[in-house]
């Protein structure tokens, strides 16, 4: 059979045996060749030529352990070893089976190792092929899902510290709510105590008392008494007194004939100031003295010598 | 070719063809004969193309190695064992050299190159170095007969793996001119080998 493109093959049929065309070429004249036999015939003719070509290059033994290397090689695969050449020299399987078309001839030869095999051992290893592959894919699902639950807890955690943050702050709130609960309940009981005084103060029926201030009264101190007949209610403003030393207190009395009642303490302020409203045990009709002292902390049971105020009533 | 009678008694094409059936029922004493006989002029080729012997001695492992997986596909009567061998290593050889250019840093040096008729002979055993001397008489006969600009494009296309147009680059010469060189040289020396009663086949039959 002769194609109609044969004197354009023939003319590259020297290059071809040589194997001196580029791929592409080489390829168009391999596939007319393998079709046209008059073509064939003439890259043929060629192959003698080209079969006695190496022996112009001249004979050289190569280093003993090429041979050693090779049946080495042969009997590891003979062994149904298969993947596992032995002895093989390094340098060799590093270059040669893992580069380009070495590559690919250590493919094939691992495939056909295996079909060698047999079907049995084939389908053995293909299933377990399947399997490491399933595995492999497990495993991903696995370390993604880790990494997932990883990351969610991380939130968590975030979440977690936040909340605490936000309880102390709550908290902390809340202290400050209840300080401020009890300074207003402070403030509108003084705010009621002022309103109880000052209605009390100017209410027609009460009468109010100097009180007299003794030697040991400092200059500017005064203190006025306030209350109602048959009342047992007692209003004290007191101005210009120092605030008691630490372990004593101001007290007042009320006395009937020798009897000296200890009724409470009465607190100064820093500028010198007390307010005191109290309820004594009967209508103030009933006694005949006040005076206000400065005592120790513990001795109600009498008022000292150093009398502040002092008045009959 | 087959009609010509061999110059020379040489019993080697018939025992390469009982060696390539024993090696294709997996004897590998059968393949170290094979090695025995012909590795010395695959690695002196390989040295050659690729002037690095480490890699040569790669393909010559190589080169027998498919020689012994590919046995069964070896037609027997089709053609030379040795011709057949020869064609393997040349192909690992190219593919190689075509790697390594495909590489920024060339390996081989050009000053390493030597000319065809330049190489040494090297010995074998006796009755293979006397097979190998006659047919390397033969072809560098052949070579020395055909004008020098043709072995030229020759040894460049074969020893020196390039491709047409890589050779014409090189020689600085039309594509053209590279193509008529290498027809007429080869054509010449296949013409050398038949009138000389020297065919391949011949020093097998």
């Amino acid at each position: 059979m002769t194609l109609s493109n044969c004197d354009e093959i023939i003319e590259l049929i020297p290059a071809f045996v040589l194997g001196a065309l580029d791929a592409h070429e080489a390829a168009h004249v391999a596939t007319h060749v393998a079709a046209c036999s008059r073509c064939r015939a003439e890259a043929e003719s060629f192959r003698d030529v080209v079969g006695l070509l190496p022996y112009a290059a001249g004979s050289l033994d190569p280093p003993p352990h090429v041979k050693r290397q090779l049946l080495a090689r042969i009997a590891a695969a003979s062994e149904n070893a298969v993947a596992y050449p032995v002895q093989q020299p390094q340098r060799s399987t590093a270059r040669i089976f893992l580069t380009g078309r070495w590559f690919a001839a250590a493919l094939a030869l691992m495939l056909a190792l295996i079909v060698g095999l047999g079907a049995a051992t084939f389908e053995a290893r293909g299933r377990a092929d399947q399997l490491a592959a399933e595995l492999a894919t497990s495993r991903q699902m696995l370390r993604a899902m880790e990494a997932q639950v990883a990351e969610i807890r991380r939130a968590a955690q975030t979440v977690e510290a936040q909340l605490t943050a936000t309880q102390r702050e709550l908290d902390e709130t809340r202290t400050q709510l209840a300080a401020s609960q009890r300074e207003l309940q402070e403030v509108r009981a003084l705010a009621g105590t002022d309103v109880q005084l000052v209605s009390f103060i100017v209410a027609p029926q009460t009468v109010s008392q100097l009180l007299g201030t003794t030697k040991h009264a400092p200059k500017e101190a005064s203190a006025r008494m306030f209350m109602q007949p048959g009342h047992n209610r007692l209003v004290l403003l007191i101005y210009g007194l120092k605030s008691a030393e630490p372990g004593k207190v101001y007290r007042l009395w009320l006395a009937k004939g020798d009897q000296a009642i200890a009724i409470g303490t009465v607190a100064v302020g820093p500028d010198g100031v007390a307010e005191f409203v109290v309820d004594a045990p009967e209508p103030m009709d009933a006694y005949d003295q006040v005076m206000i002292t400065l005592d120790e902390v513990d001795t109600a049971a009498r008022p000292s010598e150093e009398v502040i105020f002092e008045a009959s009533l | 070719m087959s009609q010509i009678k061999p110059p020379m008694a040489d019993s080697s094409a018939l025992d390469d063809e009982v060696l390539i059936a024993r090696i294709a029922r997996r004897d590998s004493s059968a393949l170290e004969q094979l090695y025995d006989r012909y590795a010395r002029i695959v690695y002196a080729t390989a040295l050659r193309i690729l002037s690095n012997t480490e890699l040569a001695e790669d393909i010559v492992q190589e080169t027998f190695w498919r020689v012994w997986r590919r046995s069964t596909s070896f037609t027997v009567g089709r053609g030379q064992v040795a011709g057949w061998i020869f064609g393997i290593a040349h192909n690992l050889c190219i593919d190689e050299l075509r790697r390594q250019r495909s590489r920024p840093v060339t390996v081989q040096s050009e000053q390493d190159e030597q000319t065809i008729l330049e190489q040494p002979d090297l010995q074998g055993d006796v009755v293979n170095a006397a097979i190998e001397r006659e047919r390397r008489r033969i072809i560098l006969q052949a070579l020395a007969q055909i004008p020098p600009e043709q072995r030229e494009v020759l040894e460049l296309a074969y020893f020196g793996g390039l491709s047409q147009s890589e050779i014409a680059q090189r020689l600085n010469s039309p594509i053209g001119t590279v193509k008529t060189r290498t027809r007429l040289a080869l054509q010449k020396m296949r013409d050398l080998l038949h009138n000389q009663k020297i065919g391949a086949e011949d020093l097998h039959d």
